[in-house]
């Protein structure tokens, strides 16, 4: 097997026999013992073996990766046989670490050498390390040049301009090994696409194979992700890779939280009280909390309100606080501080969106609350995992859940987490915008024949089934085969001669346009936003948001609802919302992460066991009693999931796992809704209600607003209007989904948006040209024409087609929609149909989801107590 | 010939008109060269395909003709940008005008804002004549990016302008969106306008029904009353068709 686990009984349990005995005094005199991952990667890396090593930070994995390495150059150095050439490359994509990175190793190099020269009297020659990224000075890097540092320390950008850097790259010929961090970001993201091709391009170097190491944190399926690091072999073969997992060394104390004991009859101030009681009772418990809050203006709130509510106690001196905000809005020189203060231990709490799931070494936590869902098994591993600093210590995770849909999926999520199931990750597959960069790249460097190119290209694990006409029709493209031949200087960035099956650089300003846009992250502004007609100014938007937008939708900003009408560059319109129209887009919808389709099916499960226990009729005390047997739930929640379920079936029916159900209903304003309930998270259910909105509003020839959730979409109909729902879904049998999708979102502002970047990535839309940056609006604006033109050339032009497969396949999720077709195509999925006088319990969050906004979070709680207690009086009526 | 006016008619559906009294056709803004301009300034490789669906567009409609006019005008923006590097763009107008020259016995090319350097051009043709305005009977011709004379000059005659490329911008719930070009016609105080959609297949124009007033690039629009002037569309697959007043229009599609 070319990708195998590591023998846990085969672990070392001491520093193994082939260090130099100073390096092992120097160990000794730093750490007690060997470290989970050091036991098993010290000796498979002095092996030349592959390694991915998942482990949570903290757990000592950067020091079991270096360690084995910093043994061979001392070897090497002891020997007068260091040469100036660079041995290890370490790439990871958080710059802002990278100098830490640099400290820790030329610290214990120092100290080692120190050791080496009390021992010997002798001095050793000086283990260099460098970090070279983009923001490292020219004359740095020219220094650089001179004496090349042996431990390289730089990002995937960076290690792709050295590979085409005249000089520099023959210095990374020498590469003996290869460390890539933080590779649970990579592994699912165009950037670990690009990085895997530069790999393969440096293996070209090279003329040899290096030894790859993987560090991260865990992530299911680990397999996947090993073949991510190694790739395949000149043969086609997978490389060898040996994965160590050491993530569940660690014990976890889990546990999902309910402020309140009942959650529905009590005002949102209330609410919120309870949450802050309980919030604060935790930290004091503590020495440290981190806190995760999903999103932004979260984290903020909560800073506000824990300060507002303890000032003695957390914000005496407004200078020294004992909590901070951290998230990707605040400055870096703000982020350090906090980075800083928390290591220092100076901190009670950290208030976080995202920022802190991964990365630097935050010091002593020990414990981890999360406010809401984190939406994936995986990331509440990876989150939780942040405390119990040192090893052998526990992980202690709270999950605080004020919402009845929030408590199940965390519940589930919990019980998920401690039986080690976890969500599924995807490798993006056959990017073609990435590949058009590195085809650039490699034409810069020489000529190439076409076969030979194509051969290293699907090494790479993520171009491993590229089809050789997807990578002729980008050579051609890049050769500008679609303008006439005196015009291929300026558009072509290759020439290509298929007759001799070669292409080569071509172009004076290509090298510079290579180095000034390389990269895969897209530029990004804030879209303003106008009111129409009086044209007035209102606030910005995020543009993922924009993205989000269909004309029509209704959303938040700045505490007023509006209604979206158009967008041209950077700058979007709205006009004010009709009366009593409701939100159909929450402000956070881009930020908050979806849940996984593993987890939805999970929960999916749930729901249908509590259906059983329903339908035998099992008492209140056994149904609470089973919950908290099974999920680490306090007794509030198991409660409070009791009652949900319980009025879920009273007033309508529990959907089990295979079933669709679908409502018709009404609000309480008398708005028709039809509500599919279809737990398959939100990236499914994006493409499933865009087809059906097609399928719908041709049925009842008239527009219908979507509302999308991970656990269900629904659709405002026309009062006057019946669909045929059954028909509707059929009808999803018969057409080509990704046909009729493509059509749909051909003119929306996810597909200019996204070919914006798609473009941008292939260099057809220049960010930096010429000496002078290209605004967003203008690349935008540029981008919008381009698509036209490129579409009347050819439907399947390549970066059209990647932007197709980005938006069908990492923004949504295709190929789970499919499955679920399929699935109901063959009554694997059945389809249940009913007709309620309200929206059943189920559905609540669902349609009030646009209002789920902090600044109406009083009117949702109202609407929801409204809603409850309409629904109650009809249960009432049942029984009666 | 769908007729706008008493005097002016579109002759078939390309982004063209056809003026009556004088027997004279009129197109406009062709911005030919964009797409180098764009590559070579702007960094965006949009493919060369202007040229030749204009071409094509000027076949077609002069085929809609029994006996084709004897006099063409080019109501500005006949070049998109001059670049002093790309001598190969002038090729581009060189045959354009070559083109007319065997069709036509009188080409008279009014100056837009982007016709700095086209006499080099024009002067090689010697049935090309180049203006600022050109007026013949109660018809004015000028480009738009200034105006060219006092509005109090304007009375009783029928002003012509383009630079605006108006088109109207469509959407619908599922998030589709259509822009078409199309005509502006209506009566001013005491003259009538006709603002002509662009004959370029590629440069970006008005969305005349979601942009505010004072986005509009031409300045006579901006003082205006637009709303009170019909909407008359132009494309390939939709074919001519009236729409109604701007204003209703905006009204109707529920924009505002």
């Amino acid at each position: 097997m070319s990708i195998s686990f590591v023998d846990k009984r085969k672990k070392d349990k001491a520093l193994p026999e082939f260090f130099l005995p100073y390096i092992r005094e120097w160990f000794y005199s730093r750490f007690k013992e060997l470290t989970p991952p050091q036991q098993f990667a010290l000796r498979l890396i002095h092996q030349k073996k592959n390694a991915l090593i998942t482990a949570p930070t903290g757990s000592g994995k950067t020091l079991a990766a270096f360690l084995t390495i910093i043994n061979e150059l001392f070897k090497l150095a002891e020997k007068n046989k260091l040469e100036d050439k660079i041995y290890c490359i370490y790439v990871s994509p958080l710059k802002a670490l990278n100098n830490d990175v640099r400290k820790n190793l030329e610290i214990p190099l120092a100290e080692i050498k120190e050791i080496y020269k009390k021992k010997f009297g002798k001095e050793l020659p000086e283990i260099r390390v460098a970090v070279r990224t983009g923001d490292v000075l020219p004359s740095e890097k020219a220094k650089q040049l001179k004496k090349p540092p042996h431990i390289l320390i730089t990002t995937p950008e960076s290690l792709a301009i050295m590979l085409n850097a005249p000089k520099f790259r023959n210095l990374l010929s020498t590469v003996k090994w290869v460390i890539i961090d933080e590779i649970h970001e990579l592994a699912s993201s165009k950037r670990g696409v690009h990085l895997s091709l530069s790999l393969e391009r440096l293996r070209e170097l090279t003329k040899k194979e290096f030894v790859r190491i993987g560090l991260g944190a865990t992530l299911h399926p680990l397999e996947e992700a090993a073949k991510f690091l190694v790739g395949y072999n000149n043969k086609g073969k997978l490389r060898e890779c040996v994965i160590v997992d050491v993530t569940w060394e660690k014990g976890y104390d889990l546990k999902v939280l309910c402020p309140v004991d009942d959650i529905i009859h009590i005002s949102a101030e209330e609410l919120n009280n309870a949450m802050y009681e309980l919030l604060d009772k935790l930290i004091e418990t503590h020495r440290t909390t981190l806190i995760f809050t999903n999103t932004r203006s979260g984290t903020e709130r909560v800073v506000y309100h824990l300060k507002e509510r303890w000032k003695k106690k957390y914000a005496e001196l407004d200078t020294d606080s004992l909590i901070g905000a951290h998230h990707g809005s605040l400055s870096r020189e703000v982020r350090l501080e906090v980075e800083e203060k928390l290591k220092q231990g100076k901190l009670k709490a950290v208030v976080c969106s995202t920022s802190l799931e991964l990365g630097i070494d935050i010091g002593y936590v020990d414990l981890v609350v999360q406010l809401g869902s984190p939406k994936s098994i995986t990331r509440a591993i990876q989150r939780i995992g942040r405390s119990g600093h040192k090893f052998g210590e526990i992980a202690k995770g709270r999950i605080i859940s004020l919402d009845r849909d929030d408590l199940v999926e965390t519940s589930v999520m919990l019980q998920c987490a401690l039986k080690k199931k976890l969500d599924k990750f995807k490798v993006p597959k056959n990017c073609l915008d990435v590949l058009a960069q590195h085809i650039v790249g490699m034409a810069l460097e020489q000529k190439w024949k076409i076969e030979k190119a194509f051969k290293v290209i699907k090494r790479s694990y993520c171009y491993h089934e590229l089809s050789k006409e997807d990578f002729l029709s980008l050579l051609r493209y890049l050769s500008g085969s679609y303008v006439s031949l005196k015009d291929r200087n300026v558009y072509g960035k290759i020439w290509l001669d298929e007759k001799t099956k070669e292409f080569g650089k071509r172009g004076k300003y290509t090298r510079v346009i290579y180095y000034l846009n390389l990269g895969t992250i897209p530029d990004e502004v804030k879209v303003d936003v106008y009111t129409i007609p009086d044209y007035k100014y209102i606030g910005g938007i995020e543009e993922e948001f924009l993205e989000r937008l269909r004309p029509g939708d209704i959303f938040v900003l700045g505490g007023k609802l509006y209604q979206f009408v158009y967008s041209r560059g950077m700058r979007c319109y709205v006009k004010q919302a009709p009366k009593d129209a409701l939100p159909t887009i929450p402000s956070w919808f881009s930020e908050m992460l979806p849940l996984s389709f593993e987890l939805a099916e999970e929960i999916r499960k749930f729901r249908e066991k509590m259906l059983k226990k329903f339908n035998k009729k099992e008492s209140e005390e056994k149904i609470i009693s089973w919950i908290l047997k099974n999920f680490p739930v306090d007794f509030n929640t198991a409660k409070a999931i009791y009652l949900y379920f319980k009025e879920q079936y009273e007033f309508a029916v529990i959907p089990k796992a295979n079933e669709i159900l679908i409502e018709h209903t009404e609000d309480l304003h008398g708005r028709k809704f039809l509500v599919f309930h279809a737990l398959f998270g939100r990236k499914v259910n994006d493409a499933l209600s865009r087809a059906l909105a097609l399928i719908i509003s041709d049925q009842i020839s008239s527009d219908v607003l979507t509302i999308i959730s991970d656990n269900g979409f629904a659709f405002l109909i026309p009062k006057e209007k019946n669909v045929d729902a059954k028909k509707a879904l059929e009808k999803l049998f018969e057409v080509e989904i990704e046909e009729l999708l493509k059509k749909n979102i051909r003119r929306t502002e996810l597909m200019v948006r996204r070919f914006r970047h798609c473009a941008s990535r292939s260099f057809l839309v220049l960010r930096n040209y010429k000496g002078h940056k290209i605004s967003v609006a203008k690349q935008q604006l540029n981008a919008q024409t381009l698509l036209k033109v490129c579409e009347k050339i050819d439907k399947d032009f390549p970066i059209i087609k990647e932007t197709y497969r980005e938006i069908l396949y990492d923004v949504m999720d295709l190929e789970n929609a499919k499955k679920v077709i399929e699935e109901l195509k063959n009554k694997k999925l059945k389809i249940k149909e009913i007709f309620t006088p309200l929206p059943s319990p189920f559905a609540h969050n669902l349609i009030i989801l646009g209002e789920s906004d902090v600044i109406l979070m009083q009117d949702r709680k109202k609407r929801l107590l409204e809603l409850y207690e309409a629904v109650m009086k009809e249960i009432e009526k049942k029984s009666k | 010939m769908f007729k706008i006016s008493k005097n002016l008619f579109i002759p078939c559906e390309i982004q063209a008109l056809y003026i009556k009294p004088i027997n004279t056709i009129c197109i406009a803004d062709l911005h030919l060269g964009y797409e180098g301009i764009m590559a070579e300034y702007y960094g965006v490789f949009i493919p060369k395909v202007q040229f030749k669906e204009e071409m094509e567009n000027l076949k077609k409609l002069l085929k809609a003709f029994d006996s084709i006019p004897e006099k063409i005008i080019l109501n500005g923006d006949v070049k998109h940008e001059f670049s002093e590097t790309s001598y190969h763009e002038f090729k581009e107008v060189s045959e354009l005008l070559s083109f007319l020259e065997k069709n036509f016995e009188e080409i008279i090319i009014v100056k837009g804002n982007h016709d700095n350097f086209i006499a080099r051009v024009t002067k090689k043709f010697s049935k090309v004549k180049l203006v600022e305005i050109y007026e013949e009977k109660d018809f004015v011709f000028f480009h738009g990016h200034k105006l060219m004379k006092s509005k109090k000059e304007f009375k009783g005659k029928t002003v012509i302008i383009a630079h605006e490329h108006p088109s109207i911008a469509f959407y619908s719930y599922t998030g589709k969106k259509e822009k078409i070009p199309c005509f502006l016609y209506g009566k001013i105080n005491d003259y009538e306008l006709c603002v002509m959609p662009a004959f370029s297949t590629l440069a970006q124009g008005s969305e005349i029904n979601l942009i505010p007033k004072q986005e509009l690039l031409s300045p006579l629009l901006r003082e205006i009353d637009i709303d009170s002037l019909e909407v008359i569309l132009v494309s390939n697959e939709l074919g001519i068709k009236k729409l109604a007043k701007l204003g209703d229009v905006k009204r109707v599609m529920n924009y505002l």
